[in-house]
């Protein structure tokens, strides 16, 4: 990934960088808000560009799903509270990054410090299923070990133009310890399922996250 | 008009397989220039002012445009990753299949290049950069070539396009179909070498090379500021390095820097256009963007799509204004940044064009974008913080209905002017148009274009190339400058402060324009206070930074 150039700039700050956006305030792993006191959990979202990362978050967050794509540019942030089994409610508070090339380098301004990911592809191109393993490479050397990874196959309604397999996906999920859902942010499908997903790991999270 | 009519005869058989859609972005795209060639003839042959009829048939253009506009919207669920919302959608590619053996592309009126000292197609505004490989090679070999025997680069070419055997390279090829002999203008060809790159311009537009090469210079520009000088390290590395990958997805931001050369104002003249605000409002709303002092932040922006509204900015952070225009244009062109609070590097680069700053982007209301740029990479939350400050302000009813009243109402309107400075009605005023521009704050005022009598889109690019042409030609020191063309003349006045520009009817006199110009610029002059904006400092607060200290520690 030869995203040299955007390393130039972070190059003067690269210290703080790594903080990443919580401003080094709050330990990896659930942080809670000192205001609301709702729990927080910091979720990033990685993937190629174009395979449907922010039409995910938004058809969780607001249940909207708009067929004209809008490319994400850096990074959008948006939160939304879920209530989960347990009638206790955790804020998503997510990091949607921008997929293309040059934005590669600033995506551990995102994940260091997050608590969950989930790394997106398109079910249609081989090439964004191979740009996601390396995501969740970089993921396994570079972020927090306690991370929750979700791997999502995205389109899935466009079952006749699919190009990865469901059982090569899980089998790769299970070999790297990660949840596999297929979802598509078009017709709601399983989009719900990735963040209960996340959500069902996230009582133990928070417990080993607290104490910091 | 078909786009058989447009098109030459070669062409037809292939623009009939083309996608629907596509073929309808090509019409649109002919249409232009076609108005283009209108343009010229009506130039060439003094057609007199223009008459009613014109006008509304114009208007009437206008109309079916916007109903073109909506219908390729409804239509347009491609979910192609270039296009988007419908200011974004107008600089996708408009010929993704052309190459530069196909007279269509030959025809088109200005094109820009980019391409790697190795000869590495980098982005082409039309055609598919990637087909033209052999073409990008040839370029760079003359280059290399005047560069070896005369041990200097290559500033410009000129092609002659009338005379059937010019030596011009890119001369078009002879055409039996009148309509397709083209416009007049001579073939102009530019080059720019920055560093590993070579940005090239070819065009026929008539515009003076030092206006081409500024629009070279823009998209230059355009480049650091996605990517940094960073780049040069990247090409030092490997000389064949394809930085098309990095540059994925900015096509349409690239071409709207090319189109804002010729159809923006403030990058026309170079300034920047604020919106015009009672300046007690103003200073509130300043107040309100100092208040939430967070560490590092440089500068706070409230901007609208084409006005700026408010700057807040440490005075060590100089921010010129094609620095400012590149950032709104990247705020305007990407809707991305409506659907949700954003954080963004972005390269200023006339401040510093090897670094990135990061740049907090969220709209506080529909149409009023919200910016703070910052030299720490951690600081969105603090930012996002500051955000629901401002909008709080911004919120209260006093504020609300001031700012929403300044945004409906464009008070540079003519109409709204006095009668003795041109104000009135269409029909009622000589006065068409005008721009005052304030030298010392590099700004400028101006009503909208788009009303009538500039309601055509090549009345408006008249207008605007003679703006153009007045501030940049030399006049010997002349004060007044007077140039009647077709159907409008065009007045400058040049001062010590300010300029103004105005366009008047065609059978205007000297006399009263000068008066009415004069009038005009006593008018703003005296309005000044609520019409152009101060720079406001954004001074540090020691008590907070103190804390912030403390608690990076």
């Amino acid at each position: 990934m030869g995203c040299a150039n955007s390393k130039a700039g972070q190059a003067r700050q690269g210290t703080k960088a790594v903080k990443g956006l919580d401003g080094g305030s709050s330990a990896s792993g659930g942080g809670r808000s000192a205001a609301g006191g709702m729990p927080r959990i910091k979720m990033v979202l990685l993937g190629d560009s174009g395979v449907g990362k922010s039409c995910l978050v938004l058809r969780f967050v607001r249940g909207q799903f708009d067929p004209s794509s809008k490319v994400t540019v850096g990074a959008a942030f948006m939160s939304h509270p879920v209530a989960l089994p347990d009638s206790s409610t955790v804020k998503f508070e997510i990091w949607d990054t921008a997929g293309q090339e040059r934005y590669a380098s600033l995506a551990p301004l995102y994940y260091r410090g997050a608590s969950a990911a989930a790394i997106v592809y398109d079910i249609t191109s081989k090439e964004s299923f191979a740009k996601a393993k390396h995501w969740v490479k970089e993921l396994q050397k570079n972020a927090s070990q306690e991370i929750v990874i979700v791997l999502v196959g995205n389109k899935s309604d466009l079952e006749q133009d699919r190009d990865v397999s469901a059982e090569e996906a899980k089998a790769y999920a299970e070999e790297n310890g990660m949840e596999h859902v297929e979802a598509s942010a078009k017709t709601a499908h399983n989009v719900s399922e990735i963040f209960e997903s996340i959500a069902a790991h996230l009582p133990r999270m928070l417990n080993q996250g607290e104490p910091k | 008009m078909t786009v058989s009519e447009a098109e030459g005869e070669g062409a037809v058989g292939e623009e009939q397989k083309r996608e629907p859609e596509e073929l309808a972005a090509r019409v649109a795209e002919e249409e232009e220039e076609d108005a283009d060639v209108r343009e010229a003839e009506m130039a060439d042959t003094g057609t007199p002012r223009l008459t009613r009829e014109e006008v509304e048939q114009g208007i009437a253009r206008m109309d079916q445009h916007v109903d073109r506009e909506s219908r390729d919207q409804s239509a347009g669920t491609d979910a192609s990753s270039s296009s988007g919302g419908s200011y974004q959608k107008q600089f996708v590619n408009k010929a993704p299949n052309e190459d530069s053996t196909m007279p269509s592309w030959r025809r088109r009126k200005k094109h820009m290049f980019v391409f790697s000292n190795a000869g590495k197609p980098v982005f082409s505004r039309y055609g598919d950069e990637q087909m033209m490989s052999t073409f990008f090679a040839a370029a760079q070999a003359i280059i290399s070539f005047v560069g070896d025997k005369w041990g200097d680069g290559l500033l410009s070419m000129e092609g002659g396009l009338r005379g059937p055997g010019g030596g011009s390279p890119w001369k078009r090829k002879a055409n039996r179909d009148s309509r397709a002999q083209g416009p007049p203008g001579k073939l102009k060809a530019l080059f720019l070498e920055k560093g590993p790159l070579t940005f090239v311009c070819v065009s026929r537009t008539d515009e003076p090379a030092s206006v081409l090469r500024h629009q070279l210079d823009l998209l230059h520009s355009q480049f650091i500021s996605i990517l940094t000088l960073g780049i040069e390290r990247a090409f030092a590395r490997s000389a064949s390095f394809d930085m098309r990958k990095l540059l994925n997805g900015t096509g349409p931001l690239l071409r709207s820097v090319i189109h804002s050369g010729t159809w923006d104002l403030p990058v026309v003249l170079g300034g920047v256009a604020p919106l015009p605000l009672e300046i007690g409002l103003r200073k509130q709303i300043a107040q309100s963007l100092q208040g939430c002092f967070v560490p590092d932040v440089m500068c706070s922006l409230l901007f609208t799509a084409d006005r700026v509204i408010c700057i807040s900015k440490r005075k060590r952070f100089k921010l010129n204004h094609k620095d400012l225009f590149l950032f709104t244009n990247f705020v305007r062109l990407n809707d991305s940044f409506k659907q949700s609070e954003s954080f963004t590097p972005f390269c200023f680069p006339s401040f510093n064009p090897s670094a990135f700053l990061y740049v907090y982007v969220s709209y506080v209301t529909e149409d009023v974008c919200l910016a703070f740029v910052s030299g720490r990479a951690d600081s969105f939350h603090e930012l996002a913080e500051a955000k629901v400050f401002v909008e709080s302000f911004l919120r209260q009813p006093t504020v609300r209905t001031g700012l929403e009243q300044a945004l409906r109402e464009d008070t540079l309107k003519v109409r709204e002017l006095p009668m003795s400075a041109g104000g009135g009605f269409v029909g009622e005023t000589p006065l068409w148009h005008y721009v005052y521009y304030h030298k010392g704050l590099q700004q400028l005022l101006s009503p909208r274009m788009g009303a009538p009598p500039l309601a055509t889109r090549e009345c408006q690019k008249r207008v605007l190339r003679g703006y153009q042409e007045m501030s940049t030609a030399s006049y010997d020191g002349m004060t007044v400058r007077w140039r009647r063309s077709g159907s409008f003349t065009i007045i400058a006045c040049i001062s010590l402060d300010f300029d103004l520009y105005a366009t008047f009817d065609s059978i205007v006199d000297a006399g009263s324009a000068v008066r009415i110009c004069n009038q005009l610029a006593q008018y703003i002059h005296s309005k000044e206070r609520d019409l152009l904006m101060p720079v406001f400092q954004l001074k540090s607060n020691t008590r907070t930074t103190a804390a912030a200290r403390r608690a990076t520690l």
